[in-house]
Order: C-alpha cells, then structure tokens, then sequence
C-alpha cells in the first residue's frame, strides 16, 4: 500500500466512483419508473449543461441524477486534488502543494473559459 | 481495455458510438472525456493504491497536459467533423505504433536514465514499485523534465481535441523521455488522464457537448472493465498489452478515417 497523501487520493478517487455508481444506478432504475408511467422520455438529454442538470434535479427529475453523476465524477478529481495540496502543505511538501495548487487553478481556467464561450453563442 | 492499455476508455468507445450506435461525433466526444474520468479514476486509484502510480510524477505533469486539454477543446469547437474523423483516426492509427517499435527492440525499459536534470531532482521525481513478475523491487527516477513536460502539452491537445485519454502519447512522453519503466508510465499516466479530461469535460459539459444519460450507461462497464484490467496489469507482460492494443485500435482507427474520406 501506497505511502500518506497517494492513500487520501486513492480514497477520495474511491469514494467518488463508489459514489457516482450509486447515483447512476438509483437514477437509472427511477428513469425506468418513470419512463414506463410516462412521467419523462426516455432519449438522452444532449446539450445538458450544469443549469439544467442542477434544474432537472430540484424538479425531482430523475434524469437530473444522471446528470449529476457527471458532477461527482468530475468532483471526485477535483477534491482528490484538493485532498492531495491540504496533504502536501500539512506534510511540508512545498513542491507538491504548489503544483497541486496549480492543478485546481487551470480547472478553474477551463470553466470560466467554457463560460465565456457560452456567453459569447447566441 | 482502455486502463489495461494506459490509452483511457473512451479511445475504445468513442469510434464505436459513432460507427455502430449514431450519436454524433460531438456528443461522443463530449460524453467519452466524462466517460475517461471514470475509467482513470478506478484505475488510477488502484494503481496508486499498489504504489505502481506515481503521484508527484503525474501531478507535475498534469500541468502540462491540462493546459493542452484546454486548447485542445477550443481546437475542436471550430474544427470542421470532417476532420475530426480524420484526425481520430489517424491518432488512433499512430497511438499503438510506439509499443509496436518496443516490442520490436525487445526491451522492457527503452532507455534508462542515470541522471536526473535540476528540476526533476528539486520535484523530488523518482520512486520505486515492486513488480509482481519479476518479483524484486525496481527503483526508477525521472529525467529531460523539459522535454516531457512539452511534449505533454501535445498529448493534452489531442486528448482535449477528441476527448480520449490519449495515454499511449502520455505513456511515451514518460517511457521514451522521462526514462520510466513502461508500467509505471502507463498506471501513471492513468492517472493523468483523469486529471486532463477534467479540465477538458467541463468545458464539454459548459459547452452542451456531454449526454449525461449516455455517460450513465456507459460508466458502469467502464468501471467495472478498467477495476478488472487495473488489477491484472502487473502480472501482464508488456507485450501481452500490446498485441490487444494495436487489433483492436487499428480496426477503429480505419473505420473512424474511412467517414471522414
């Protein structure tokens, strides 16, 4: 087994795909349910940004759930990161913290320039 | 097949939505980059739990490779589908190729560095795994930092551009330049995936690309797939992976092209 800060991210990855197989398999069940009483559609939702995945969720849609099992997958590498530059800074591991640091700020980037560009199409 | 190969699932399943299921190239692109996260982060995580993985290693390098991811979806957004296919093919043709001129040469370790540059030496770049096949300790440490780290950058443009993990660059970036031992590459660089198809599925997932209940179906086999190939990489030989590499990748790569021509 891997030494302190490679386990917190091995737990955290975990944690996240443990997680986001359970959000996918509650939504895919309740997407059945609902498809087969009529309730939704079954085709998939293309173009579905985090607007309408957080939208579909607070309407109880249980196609939001699929959406959001994008978010915890996308999460899980963001707080493995996160995780990773707390246990870097506790440990005194300057070069790591800095470059986990790093890490966090070009996600950071690459949102705002896809909302940038977004905001920019009609 | 994707972990098995350090190459990222959605190289695998990209060319097979279009081909044989009908999502456009877009979406597909869009969902398989949401869809290598998964892939990475099961085997990234087993492999960082068997220390096989690097952390620093792929954290560093991350940097390089995210920042091209970046470009690399901006690159997409106004290049036209026609050439997409076309570039998907022809880097998938490519992608087996440095595994096929290993396996000529014979070697295991393609060129072992015994000294490190500065900056690989001040990062702390080096580290050790015990390889269950040959059964001893192998110590290993990184070098030409520079030369990986830009290279890295094209690794992360591709992988940005067409939504896969683009390992097999990622992996040669740290076997050829760096010096590491080919398993360490390629569990590091499964690791790095993740981390580049990040900054790259966000913007997909701004941007409308992503089919979240097509990324649903398909994540369960891709987590199950790259936890099973994660756990019997270390007992594989080298050239086992490259032989299931090269068939199958070739076989999507002409059928990707062949829509493009």
């Amino acid at each position: 087994m891997a030494g302190g800060i490679e386990y917190i991210v091995y737990r955290v990855l975990r944690f996240s795909i443990v997680l986001t197989l359970i959000v996918i398999i509650i939504g895919l069940i309740l997407i059945m349910i609902y498809t087969q009483a009529g309730l939704i559609e079954s085709q998939g939702f293309r173009g579905a940004g985090i607007n309408m995945i957080v939208d579909l969720v607070a309407r109880g849609d249980p196609r939001g759930l699929a959406g959001l099992s994008v978010l915890t997958l996308i999460g899980g590498v963001l707080f493995s990161i996160a995780f990773a530059m707390v246990g870097a800074y506790k440990v005194g591991d300057r070069p790591l913290f800095i470059v986990s640091l790093a890490l966090i700020m070009i996600i950071l980037i690459s949102a705002s320039i896809g909302l940038y560009i977004k905001a920019q199409r009609p | 097949m994707g972990a098995l190969t350090g190459l990222g699932g959605s190289a695998i399943a990209s060319p097979i939505l279009v081909n044989y299921m009908g999502i456009p190239l877009r979406v597909a692109i869009g969902s398989g980059i949401i869809i290598t996260i998964a892939n990475s982060s099961t085997s990234g995580a087993s492999y960082l739990s068997r220390g096989i993985a690097n952390l620093r290693i792929g954290y560093t390098l991350a940097i390089a490779t995210m920042l091209g991811s970046i470009a690399g979806v901006l690159l997409n957004l106004y290049t036209p589908t026609r050439i997409l296919y076309i570039v998907f093919g022809a880097v998938l043709l490519v992608a087996p190729l440095p595994g096929v001129i290993r396996g000529s040469s014979g070697g295991e370790f393609v060129r072992i560095h015994s000294n490190q540059d500065s900056i690989s030496a001040r990062l702390g770049l080096r580290g050790s795994y015990y390889d269950e096949r040959r059964r001893s300790q192998i110590d290993y440490q990184a070098s030409n930092f520079i030369y990986s780290f830009f290279s890295m950058i094209g690794a992360g443009v591709i992988a940005g551009l067409l939504g896969i993990g683009a390992g097999a660059f990622k992996v040669l970036s740290m076997d050829y330049i760096m010096g590491l031992p080919f398993k360490v590459s390629t569990a590091t660089s499964s690791l790095v995936i993740g981390l580049t198809a990040s900054s790259g599925g966000i913007q997909y997932l701004i941007l409308g690309y992503t089919d979240p209940l097509l990324v649903s179906l398909l994540t369960p086999g891709v987590i199950l797939g790259s936890y099973i190939s994660s756990r019997i990489l270390n007992k594989l030989t080298s050239r086992t992976l490259r032989i299931i590499f090269t068939a199958v990748v070739w076989f999507l790569a002409f059928d990707m092209m062949r829509r493009g021509l």
